[in-house]
């Protein structure tokens, strides 16, 4: 613990006082776009002299560049980004630190047939990297008439949704409490919506996300299985815009404009459900669902050297999975709240670019009839991280440190036998180094490690990270990246129940033992001419102290745990043809999950006390297929999915079991309904396979744009199995054909 | 154009039914047939014992038990039929109903018998029962039940008639004292709390006015095959292949021997209660 604090202040000091070599120039800035202040990812920026191009190098995230060690003297800088006027200007560098924010301007004529094309997309998967933007949402169907990230997550290969509801995300044989999502740094616990076509982070505010599928670097920490980072749009600084939609789903309102102009802005998002009324309607049935969510930031800038936001998140989910049974089935209820803010500066005198994040972030989870829940679980997480990158050359230094706060609740109704205590907390710090090394033009190597500390309930734990990326050539890439991780704030959820949207969120329930991983790896990409892009990936990960249930023939809730250790292994594969109006994507996905897991029980059930099996999430095939065509103001996209069948365990057959201790009269006694179990996930459900498409077009009207889309989930209206619920005999299926009209009303 | 036409019915087929069927069977075939659980007791003059199919649904209907069941004394090959009798619970927010099947046929202590259940498919489940030797009846010294002559101890009950004041139920409530019972040689003894059973009654009627109407005791000799349960925890009891001497199928009939004895003070025991 205080070895880790010592370096963290040794690394805030050495940024403050850091600096370059005297005889340097550091030249630095930001650029933005002026027509909405939002910042400019991939922005090319070039020094030139007298030789001809010098240096170059492009923008961040945030819009945010740094040349270092330049020479002083005179130099022509170009600063560029396609759909937009070039900025060229001649500087004197001759200070050590010179900053240069720049607003670049759209360029006003034949915007339509510019496409941008930045590093992102489906087929540019970097070490289990794939960068999300806006454009790529609003390419799957969804009933709805923006796109959403939950419903694009679905469709790349490695990412198992067991059904259509519920909320829950399995990566590369991850579960969903395993996965890191943050919102502008901030964690958001649970943020898809009970129905699984939405999150809260619609395309509307979605500036770009990264979403590792494993592999992550050092800068990430407390999950095993994936990270999904989450940036979101600034408010336009420029002028108000507005925006209303409706369909059968959703209705939302969206508004954003600026405070101060030019500096200040805000964005506000505000959605609600419409599903459950108008559901009676169309498709005919209800269904009770019922989700909305609040976003606003807030967003600063100085114009030169500091960006800041604060931002507001709340969400909230209600409804029954299972649909058919009405008042009978089990309600599931959960709510995120987020509340921070960061701020990214570069001080005037220090090489060091600092991003401070702070933030609160609570969920709460209940489930169990709606007046007095059976179970629910709280978790409360306040943390603080400063992150410094310094730019030496051909090397970046990242490293930062971080604190966290837990406070954690939860009223189990004895589900899991092993949770007696009803609240917990603890205190986390750390702090991680990443050195992103470019040996070679084209070889880019991040060695890095995470230490992280729960001084008061856990040891240290170091976790090495390593990612490398090598372009051999033009056309080919390679990526490789590998990495210890570990969990300490983990989410129990009952795996046997495939209709459970709750997790508990406690500290390791079984002996204390952090859950762990090792990912590793390899991928191969390649582009195939100017227009076909290829890509494949293999992963394997191996995992441990996984909190598991334990199996009982009693037809009952209740369970203890034990710890599991877990196999995965996988390809994706990708491939991308994009021609002007065309877009075709397909992607497949091969997985292997395999848990063992040991408890007494088995010994005598099966007769070996260790048990191999596959988890309820092992999809073995998957195979995505989108297409789109954008002509004007009209576009068309369909996607196509294919999942071959969930494990789930076999029934021999039921009985009543008489107690055996003492004598038991069976005139007077029922017995407890037992049921006789195969061995776990032996069986595999049906596959899984549906098309949704939907067409839009756009008509401009004198007060905005209106754009009218029209949908249909399950086109062929194929029977989906979500799950059987074998006490009741009865399956329940995942929506049916369901026809989806969407309105939009944009106006600025 | 013929092939463009035969792609698209090639792919829509594949869309619709190619990739599989959407059906489910979720139950594993298997040769369990029938569950049997209950007792058969030399010291009773009737037999009841449960058995009923390995079914397929967590519910049960009040639908005759179409089953041939019969016991079989090993040695002399006498054969009884079993008759059915369908019994109706009523659990918390359902009905339900089992089949307890019936012999009135005195039985042979020391003797072994097979039970056995045969469905309409031939499927047959079978269990045997060796019963044990009968004992002189205990005797009840204050709280003490002291019962000799038995080799294993299947069960000391003390059976409580109870009458609930207020919802005027009548029931019966039933302790066993089991794992109290001290052997020496051929002798089991067991000391019976009042107090304790008493509380245990409280608890059941939530603390209601109550009057206890009887109390009688119920001490049972195991036959040989009577499984020893010490230290097998609920959830490995119920495994079914744990403790299990059915055939075929699942659950456990034993073998008993079975005296019945009124509490010193109490009335006999009265035809209100269950």
């Amino acid at each position: 613990m205080r070895w880790i604090l010592l370096t963290g202040a040794c690394l805030l000091l050495g940024a403050v006082h850091g600096g370059a070599r005297a005889q340097d120039v550091t030249l630095r800035g930001f650029v933005t776009d002026r027509a909405d202040g939002q910042p400019l990812q991939g922005a090319n920026v070039v020094l030139r002299d007298v030789a001809g191009p010098l240096r170059g190098t492009v923008t961040d995230k945030d819009g945010y560049y740094q040349i270092p060690r330049i020479s002083p003297a005179r130099y022509a800088v170009q600063i560029s980004f396609v759909g937009y006027t070039t900025f060229r200007d001649t500087l004197m560098l001759a200070a050590a630190f010179v900053t240069l924010s720049v607003e670049l301007g759209p360029v006003e004529t034949a915007l339509d047939e510019i496409v941008v094309a930045t590093e992102g997309g489906v087929t540019h998967l970097q070490g289990g990297l794939q960068t999300i933007r806006p454009a790529d949402l609003a390419r799957i169907p969804t009933p709805d008439a923006d796109g959403d990230l939950a419903g694009y997550l679905q469709s790349l290969p490695g990412v198992i949704a067991v059904g259509d509801r519920g909320g829950q995300l399995f990566i590369r044989g991850g579960t969903p409490a395993q996965n890191l999502v943050l919102v502008d740094g901030m964690v958001l616990f649970q943020p898809f919506h009970i129905v699984g076509f939405f999150s809260a982070l619609p395309e509307d505010i979605v500036s770009h996300a990264d979403f590792y599928a494993g592999g992550f670097g050092a800068r990430y920490s407390g999950r095993i299985s994936s990270v999904i980072d989450v940036s979101t749009r600034e408010g336009n600084k420029q002028f108000y815009e507005g925006a209303v939609s409706l369909s059968p789903f959703l209705a939302t309102v969206r508004a954003e404009g600026p405070i101060k102009r030019g500096q200040v802005s805000f964005i506000a998002s505000l959605r609600r459900s419409v599903i459950e009324p108008v559901s009676p309607v169309l498709p005919g049935k209800t269904l009770p669902f019922s989700f909305g969510d609040l976003f606003v930031k807030v967003h600063h800038t100085d114009r030169r050297n500091s960006r800041c936001s604060a931002t507001l998140m709340h969400t909230y989910d209600r409804g029954r999975i299972d649909i058919e049974a009405g008042g009978r089935s089990d309600v599931f209820r959960w709510n995120n709240f987020v509340l921070g803010g960061r701020c990214i500066a570069f001080p005037e005198h220090s090489p060091y670019l600092i991003d401070l994040n702070t933030g609160l972030s609570y969920v709460r989870n209940e489930v169990g009839n709606s007046a007095n829940p059976e179970r629910r679980s709280h978790a409360i997480r306040a943390s603080t991280e400063v992150n410094l990158t310094r730019f030496l050359g051909r090397a970046e230094l990242h490293f930062g440190v971080f604190a966290r706060m837990n406070w954690l609740g939860f009223r189990l109704g004895d589900q899991f036998q092993n949770l007696r205590a009803e609240k917990d907390a603890f205190f986390g710090t750390g702090l991680y180094f990443e050195a992103l090394l470019h040996p070679h033009d084209r070889l880019q190597m991040t060695p890095g490690l995470a230490v992280t500390s729960y001084p008061l309930n856990f040891g240290p734990s170091l976790e090495p990270r390593f990612r490398l990326r090598w372009q051999p050539d033009e056309v080919q890439e390679v990526n490789l990246a590998l990495g210890l991780y570990e969990q300490t704030l983990v989410g129990i959820s009952d795996e046997r129940d495939a209709g459970s949207a709750f997790i508990a969120w406690t500290p390791p329930p079984v002996e204390r033992a952090q859950s762990r991983a090792w990912h590793a790896l390899l991928g191969y990409q390649r582009r195939l001419g100017p227009h076909l892009r290829l890509v494949a990936e293999g992963y394997y990960k191996r995992l441990r102290n996984l909190a598991v249930p334990i199996w009982s023939t009693i037809a009952r809730f209740t369970t203890e745990l034990t710890l599991a250790r877990g196999t995965v292994y996988g390809l994706d594969t990708r491939l991308t043809y994009q021609r002007g109006p065309l877009y075709f994507y397909a992607g497949y996905g091969y997985s292997w999950t395999r848990y063992l897991a040991q408890q007494d029980n088995f010994g005598v059930w099966f007769g070996e006390p260790v048990q191999h099996y596959h988890p309820p999430h092992d999809r073995r095939h998957q195979l995505n297929a989108v297409a789109g065509l954008t002509l004007n103001r009209f576009r068309l996209n369909l996607r196509w999915q294919f999942g071959s069948g969930l494990p789930f365990t076999r029934s021999l057959g039921f009985d009543d079991l008489i107690p055996l201790r003492t004598l038991t009269d069976v005139k007077t006694f029922l017995g407890t309904s037992r049921v006789l179990y195969e061995k776990p996930y032996r069986g595999r459900l049906p596959g899984y396979h549906r098309l949704d498409v939907s067409a839009e077009r756009t008509f401009p009207t004198r007060a905005g744009r209106l754009t009218v889309q029209l949908g249909v989930l399950n086109l062929y209206d194929r029977d989906n199995l979500f799950y059987f619920d074998l006490f009741t005999v009865r399956r329940v299926d995942q929506l049916p054909f369901l026809p989806t009209l969407s309105l939009k009303f944009e106006t600025r | 154009m013929r092939h463009t036409a035969g792609h698209i019915a090639l792919f829509l087929a594949l869309l619709t039914g190619g990739c599989g069927d959407t059906a489910l069977d979720p139950f594993q075939e298997s040769d369990l047939a029938f569950s049997f659980f209950g007792f058969l007791d030399a010291g009773a003059d009737t037999q009841f014992v449960r058995v009923d199919m390995v079914r397929q649904t967590l519910t049960t209907a009040p639908a005759p038990l179409d089953a041939d069941v019969m016991l079989e004394e090993l040695t002399t090959g006498t054969r009884i039929v079993l008759h059915d009798s369908l019994f109706r619970f009523q659990a918390e927010h359902e009905t339900r109903y089992a089949h307890n099947f019936w012999t009135a046929q005195p039985l042979t202590p020391r003797a072994t018998y097979r039970l056995q259940a045969t469905g309409p498919d031939g499927r047959t489940s079978t269990a045997r029962i060796a019963l044990p030797d009968t004992f002189p009846t205990p005797r009840i010294r204050g709280s003490t039940i002291e019962a000799y002559g038995i080799d294993r101890l299947a069960d000391v009950q003390v059976v409580y008639c109870v009458f609930d004041l207020v919802s005027r139920d009548v029931f019966k409530h039933t302790i066993s004292y089991r794992d109290q019972a001290e052997a020496f040689a051929d002798t089991f003894r067991v000391f019976v709390s009042r107090t304790r059973d008493e509380a245990a009654i409280n608890r059941v009627v939530a603390g209601r006015p109550k009057a206890i109407l009887a109390i009688k005791v119920v001490v049972a000799a195991a036959g040989p095959d009577w499984p020893d349960l010490a230290g097998i925890d609920e959830e490995t009891l119920a495994l079914p292949q744990v403790v299990t001497n059915v055939e075929g199928g699942v659950g456990f009939v034993g073998g008993i021997a079975g005296k019945t004895i009124p509490w010193p003070s109490s009335i006999p025991w009265p035809p209100v209660c269950p």
